[in-house]
């Protein structure tokens, strides 16, 4: 677990992280123009991200072979990251947690992005029982339609999501189907300005008089 | 929700009449404004649902408007409790996707100054949770030895809870030689002086075992299942520590040890802060050792624009595993930040160490997490 002692000393501290490992912010081909998109070119476009370490890159090998329907995704620094569409995405969770080889069983992180088409979930999970290991899964809910975005709830898998996904029903409005308590938790109960974390997002409350002194 | 102030509530079921009450968001063991809605049979609780929000002002949008080296000082205000380790985990996570190097010095300076914060702010939890308890005086005791540490931190960083010590590239100034010799007075008085008084006033006192042990059991597959970190988790005998286990700051470079727990009671989750606080005294010596010389900034434009991508950068703080998920779209502002704090995944928990116990243990539970509801409503 502990590195050599003089190792040099890495202000980063992942480990030997690698400088050359710049990685252009790839989206699906299905999200359009829509959310944070880098002009591509540069002679690192084409470059897999490096990963820190080579259990990372195992845990990834393993992940790519074992469940080809993942599609590799090449925004994430430091961790294998993954999309998965919304109808498997529970399965993939299951084999995530259960698959000996992947044994991801912490979910530490669920966060939701909104890149204006369509909102971005996002697992940052990790294994307490393989300390090196760790991976990012992402999930995009669709705002078409008139059910609005919405997704298969994880707490049947990991049950510490249960407050995330009742954060990003709060804060972003994406729906997760069978969870267990779907209610607001950070805002008001009676709030009805919208969803402040969407990027259309705009505060509609009467704003207060400031009392300045005039200089 | 019946209980909505007023007159409490009562429901009948199974033949039998329960109460639902409010406890809080005002009460002096909830600290700070949380607010838990019990369901009482008799002394006995039968349901507890946790009701937070109280402080929640949106952190994560505040930012998205904000240039990133305005996020660190206001980072600060999440877990005010552990403002310095908050600072790391936004200043890593940046640097990262900016690829700044940050000098040797800082590094260093950065673990003096989180085993600092770990060791002050268990030393508040140990007086805050003797006080849960009924145990007054070690509270004092507590109070005598955190004013002397926050005058240190002042002396360092010119505040005493919010600091806003750290800069994108490093840490905003040097010390003064002669405050590393007040460190070490300090730390020869908590080690020989104030920890076996710690021990003696409250741990070992009869009254809180029997008030503890045994009392807000988990379950290590509880704990892991919930999403807990920190003393918390190791409470219950799992040795996940993030210095250990995916170490930042270059942690793998000092000795020391995790301490576990056996039965992840409060009474555990209280001992491994206490033994925590010996490992941070521990830390603090190497890194006196240790230290380099050299600047401890590093030279950063002001208008940083990191590279286009994601981050996720995990630092262990006081409480537990402080995360921040930083996408960026390489402008001058992040995209999103996404603040985990673990005291949000810890307070999951309370319904399972509070039910079927009596009130007392509910309020044992509650204070053996150690919450700082800054950062659970952000």
């Amino acid at each position: 677990m502990a590195g050599g002692k003089d190792a040099t000393p890495d202000a980063t501290g992942r480990g030997a992280a690698a400088g050359g490992n710049s990685v252009p912010m790839a989206r699906p081909a299905d999200s359009g123009s829509a959310g944070p998109t880098v002009a591509a070119g540069g002679q690192d476009a084409a470059v897999a991200p490096e990963l820190p370490t080579p259990e990372l890159e195992t845990l990834r090998q393993v992940i790519a072979r074992r469940l080809s329907h993942l599609e590799p995704d090449g925004a994430t620094v430091g961790l294998p990251a993954f999309r998965v569409v919304r109808e498997r995405l529970l399965e993939t969770a299951r084999q995530w947690r259960d698959a000996p080889e992947i044994g991801l069983e912490y979910l530490s992180c669920l966060s939701g992005v909104d890149y204006r088409d369509h909102i971005d979930v996002v697992y940052h999970v990790f294994s307490v029982a393989h300390p090196g290991r760790g991976a990012v899964l992402k999930v995009a809910a669709q705002k078409t339609g008139t059910a609005g975005p919405w997704l298969p709830s994880v707490t049947a898998v990991w049950p510490g999501a249960e407050w995330h996904e009742r954060e990003v029903f709060d804060l972003l409005g994406v729906r997760f189907t069978d969870h267990p308590d779907l209610r607001r938790i950070l805002l008001p109960e009676g709030f009805s300005g919208g969803y402040p974390l969407r990027r259309d997002f705009s505060d509609e409350r009467v704003q207060r008089e400031r009392k300045v002194r005039q200089r | 929700m019946e209980a909505q102030g007023g007159a409490p509530a009562v429901v009948e079921r199974d033949g039998r009449r329960l109460m639902k009450i409010n406890m809080g968001p005002q009460h002096p063991s909830t600290h700070g404004v949380l607010r838990l809605i019990v369901t009482l049979d008799g002394e006995v609780v039968v349901g507890v649902e946790p009701d937070i929000g109280f402080l929640h002002r949106n952190f994560e949008k505040i930012v998205e408007g904000w240039s990133y080296p305005g996020i660190v000082p206001f980072s600060d205000r999440n877990d005010y409790l552990g403002a310095i380790t908050n600072e790391v985990a936004v200043c890593l996570a940046i640097e990262r996707l900016a690829q700044i190097e940050v000098p040797p010095r800082a590094v260093y300076l950065r673990v003096l100054f989180c085993e600092l914060q770990r060791i002050l702010s268990h030393i508040l939890f140990y007086g805050t949770f003797g006080l849960d308890l009924g145990a007054f005086s070690p509270f004092m005791y507590a109070f005598r030895e955190r004013e002397w540490g926050y005058t240190l931190m002042e002396k360092a960083t010119g505040a005493r809870m919010l600091y806003a010590y750290n800069r994108i590239g490093g840490l905003r100034n040097d010390l003064p030689d002669e405050w590393f010799a007040d460190l070490e007075k300090f730390l020869v008085f908590m080690e020989r002086q104030a920890w076996p008084e710690y021990m003696g006033l409250l741990i070992e006192n009869e009254i809180f075992r029997e008030r503890t042990i045994g009392v807000g059991k988990l379950t290590p597959e509880q704990a892991i299942a919930w999403g807990a970190s920190g003393p918390v988790l190791r409470s219950t005998g799992v040795a996940w520590d993030l210095r250990k286990a995916a170490p930042y700051l270059g942690y793998e470079r000092f000795e020391f040890d995790v301490p576990v727990g056996k039965n992840g009671d409060t009474y555990d989750s209280a001992m491994v802060r206490m033994l925590e606080i010996k490992e941070s005294i521990r830390i603090i010596r190497q890194v006196l050792k240790m230290l380099p010389d050299g600047p401890v900034l590093a030279r950063v434009r002001p208008n940083l624009r990191p590279r286009a991508g994601e981050y996720y950068s995990r630092v262990e703080s006081p409480r537990g595993e402080v995360g921040v998920y930083l996408v960026s779209d390489g402008s001058a502002r992040p995209y999103r930040l996404k603040w985990r704090a673990p005291s949000f995944c810890h307070l999951q928990l309370v319904p399972a160490m509070g039910g079927g116990g009596k009130v007392a243990d509910l309020i044992a539970a509650v204070g053996s997490l150690d919450v700082i509801m800054g950062e659970v409503d952000r």
